[in-house]
């Protein structure tokens, strides 16, 4: 028996693999991804300056082989900054949406199964939430929080959790009257095994999609807000903030808004693409 | 779909970019479609020289760095806000363009031997834009209210010490009893606190003062939306017009000036030509202003000096060998050319080099090894960590920043705090707690006195009885040969005696350190190249007066 379930997830693996495997963007990304998360871990390594290494006679300067993105208005090395910043903009996006998609699934699985009065207060309260822009409800709870990459993660957090909260719910209302479940209950099997045995692996694939979907705007929210002056505070080497701090030299150092741009750029196009790579791959419903 | 979505992250990610060009606020779009127009050639814009339109006819904008604090003369302790409400209240003396006195709603005065007593004869057939007429009366409830020390408000330290009574002797002539002699006296009735205010409108109370003032000047107040723009409207009957004041045509028909915090958003507005003047120019974006050939930019040396306030009753920084670490600290040089793109100089003293009674003393050195050594000897060999509060703006975060960087050279770690401007005015400058448990440890700031003496300066920022909320000495700085000399200054009409003294107080600053002395300020500003006789006095308050559009 036991052996028979194992080659099943085994199968349908193999079968998540084959499909990815097909996705050539999808992979590109995720090899881009990769990537980040290696310079995000060695980041303060193999910066060749520190981030707030300042040299007030090399100020303001384009790239040049010394300093590959230039200088900031500090003489500070911006390719080490946008190095080390990439540490904080996963860390703060997949933080947030961890956070997020956590409390989302709890959420999503109590609404869906039991219902009544739980779920009208849960899903009523994911309306509201869904009724504000993102990155406006974001401003919102920093307004409430005050200012700081900690509370950036905890806006960027509750803003991404409706969303997970509903596709877990959705989800959960489309397995629970399926006849395994029902067989399963009439086994006389607890509700906490039902949920987390049988219907939430049926969820997964869709969480997975989202989850990385959500980083890559995630990042980009906290960038804003850090942009904005509500996230990261200087001299933190936060893209957002580079950008922020870079627009006053738009007309005579147009690398300091380019470079940290760019990395924004590149990091959520990379989360986006693997995450519509994942999904063509985890859809039962795409045909081949 | 696929195509679609990796269409829509693009462009999503490309917006996060372009939002950099304009900065947060609305007038982003003006870059990317007027710019090219320029406003010598653009036919939306009304500030094309078409040349039939002159200055009174015409809608003028202006953009400004900060919000304006308060339209209460009496309460102003910005610059800013000070020349603004110069436009729409005179004083009974002003400035030329250069601060030389000139008198305005007085015309002249007659003063005792010992300076004690002061005889002011005032314009007559001028009125208030409220319909109430300008005399001695008007004159004297105005006077009252700048002596009044129970109101308040900041800028009763400047004459409440002084005035003792103030007589109505004739229809149109005050006699101003002073309470020591006080040579200065008319030079501070120049101080833009010193404006006259409409009497119905003072009887109304403090809050209506501050929102809506009223006075005989060459604009009306309209509006004022604050954090957004404040605008005025040219007063036809101006009494300065017949007076020769200034020439028959100058002034604009209105006047918006637009709060713009963002730098490089103020300066693409100018570009662009959605505002007609700027002040101050960014010092970043200066030269590339200067290149406009649609655009004048000016710099010239002005009064404002900047330092950085260090907290002499908190510790670590009540010990004198700590606040001179940290002075030694800092470069001042590299402050001037990092911050301000060397538009200025290195201070070497409080006061602005042209104001009277200044006294150059050697800049502060720039010496790490030193001021690690002092530290040391005060018990601090491994640094401390302060904190600097400072209000959100483009320069205040950069210098903030740059405070942050010398400071780590001697281990002291400077924790950044930048809030809107009005919560640091009420956290520092309001703030009622004693100097040992005020949340301020350093603060960066500016002065200029602007009546262009060194009373003005000396006494509002480091006497004792100034420290918040009464006034300036954010250093809560309290020196006791510092104040007698500063107040017995008042007192002394030999102006050689009073330089004297008030080097001496100098002296002791560069002793004690209650500042880290940075530089002089150079003022900037632009303007279309159209229009002239757009100035800024040396006190950095906006002067445009005269201004008129090149026919």
């Amino acid at each position: 028996m036991n052996n028979e379930k194992e080659q099943i997830k085994f199968s349908r693996f193999n079968d998540f693999l084959r499909k990815f495997k097909k996705q050539k963007t999808a992979i590109a990304a995720l090899v881009v991804i990769i990537i980040l998360v290696l310079i995000a871990i060695f980041s303060y390594k193999i910066a060749p300056y520190g981030i707030n290494e300042f040299d007030y006679s090399s100020v303001l300067q384009g790239p040049s082989a010394a300093h590959w993105f230039g200088t900031d208005d500090f003489g500070r090395d911006l390719f080490s900054r946008i190095l080390c910043g990439t540490r904080i903009s996963l860390a703060v996006g997949i933080c947030a949406v961890t956070i997020g998609a956590l409390s989302g699934t709890v959420l999503g699985l109590i609404a869906g199964y039991y219902n009544g009065p739980a779920e009208s207060v849960i899903m009523r309260l994911c309306d509201v939430l869904f009724a504000f822009p993102g990155i406006v409800l974001a401003i919102a709870v920093i307004a409430v929080l005050g200012a700081g990459i900690q509370n950036v993660v905890i806006a960027v957090a509750v803003f991404s959790m409706p969303t997970f909260c509903r596709l877990v719910r959705s989800s959960v209302l489309a397995t629970k009257e399926s006849v395994y479940v029902q067989a399963e209950r009439s086994l006389g099997a607890k509700d906490s095994r039902i949920l987390f045995r049988h219907i939430l692996p049926a969820a997964f694939p869709n969480i997975i999609v989202q989850y990385t979907m959500s980083i890559g705007s995630s990042i980009m929210t906290a960038a804003s807000l850090s942009f904005l002056g509500m996230g990261a505070q200087a001299p933190t080497p936060e893209w957002g903030l580079i950008l922020s701090a870079g627009r006053d030299y738009m007309l005579n150092a147009i690398h300091l808004t380019f470079f940290p741009g760019l990395a924004i750029f590149i990091t959520v196009l990379s989360f986006n693409l693997l995450g519509d790579g994942l999904r063509d791959a985890l859809d039962p419903k795409l045909s081949e | 779909m696929k195509a679609r979505r990796i269409l829509a992250v693009m462009l999503a990610a490309m917006m996060l970019i372009l939002s950099a060009c304009g900065g947060s606020s609305a007038p982003a779009s003006s870059e990317g479609s007027n710019a090219p127009a320029a406003p010598a050639s653009s036919g939306s814009a009304p500030a094309a020289p078409a040349a039939a339109v002159t200055a009174q006819e015409y809608d003028a904008v202006a953009a400004v760095s900060l919000d304006f604090t308060t339209m209460d003369p009496v309460d102003t302790s910005d610059t800013l806000s000070g020349g603004i409400q110069r436009l729409i209240m005179d004083g009974m003396f002003g400035f030329d363009d250069n601060l030389g006195q000139i008198p305005l709603l007085a015309t002249g005065y007659t003063a005792n031997e010992d300076a004690t007593q002061y005889v002011i004869t005032l314009r007559q057939g001028v009125s208030f834009s409220d319909g109430t007429p300008w005399d001695a009366n008007a004159a004297k409830a105005n006077l009252d209210k700048l002596a009044d020390k129970t109101r308040g408000l900041k800028r009763t330290s400047l004459l409440s010490s002084i005035i003792e009574s103030v007589e109505v002797t004739g229809d149109y002539e005050v006699t101003v009893n002073l309470a020591t002699p006080f040579s200065a006296f008319i030079a501070n009735l120049c101080h833009p606190a010193c404006v006259m205010m409409s009497p119905k409108v003072l009887e109304a109370g403090d809050d209506v003062c501050a929102s809506a003032p009223v006075g005989t000047g060459q604009y009306l107040f309209v509006e004022w939306e604050h954090g957004d723009h404040l605008k005025l409207e040219l007063n036809p009957n101006w009494w300065g017009y017949e007076a020769g004041i200034v020439d028959k045509d100058a002034g604009f028909k209105t006047i918006n000036f637009k709060v713009v915090t963002e730098n490089a958003t103020r300066v693409s507005m100018l570009q662009a030509g959605d505002a007609d003047f700027i002040w101050p120019v960014p010092t970043e974006s200066y030269d590339n202003v200067a290149a406009d050939p649609n655009l004048t930019a000016h710099s010239e040396a002005g009064i404002v000096v900047r330092w950085l306030y260090m907290n002499t009753q908190k510790a670590p920084l009540n010990d004198v060998r700590v606040r001179k670490a940290l002075a030694l600290a800092v470069n001042k040089e590299a402050f001037l050319q990092v911050i301000y793109n060397g538009h200025g100089s290195v201070a070497t003293s409080i006061l602005g080099s042209a104001v009277t009674g200044y006294k150059g003393n050697d800049p502060v050195p720039f010496d790490v090894e030193q001021a690690k050594a002092l530290l040391a000897e005060a018990g601090y060999p491994n640094g401390f960590t302060i904190t600097q509060y400072y209000s959100n703006n483009t320069t205040n975060e950069k210098s903030a920043q740059f405070m942050q960087q010398q400071f780590q050279q001697i281990g002291v770690t400077l924790n950044l705090v930048g809030e809107e401007s009005a919560m640091t005015n009420e956290r520092i400058q309001n703030s009622t707690k004693p100097g040992a448990e005020a949340d301020v440890d350093v603060y960066l700031t500016g002065w200029s006195p602007s009546t262009g003496d060194a009373d003005w300066a000396l006494r509002p920022l480091l006497c004792s009885e100034m420290a918040p909320p009464v006034n300036y000495n954010i250093a809560y700085f309290n020196n006791k040969e510092y104040d007698d000399l500063v107040h017995g200054a008042l007192s002394v009409s030999d102006q050689a005696k009073k330089n004297e003294m008030y080097a001496r107080a100098q002296d002791i600053v560069w002793e004690e350190m209650p500042i880290i002395p940075l530089m002089e300020q150079d003022n900037t500003w632009a303007e279309k190249s159209n229009l002239v006789d757009i100035k800024i006095y040396p006190d950095g308050a906006i002067n445009c007066r005269n201004a008129k559009i090149a026919q």
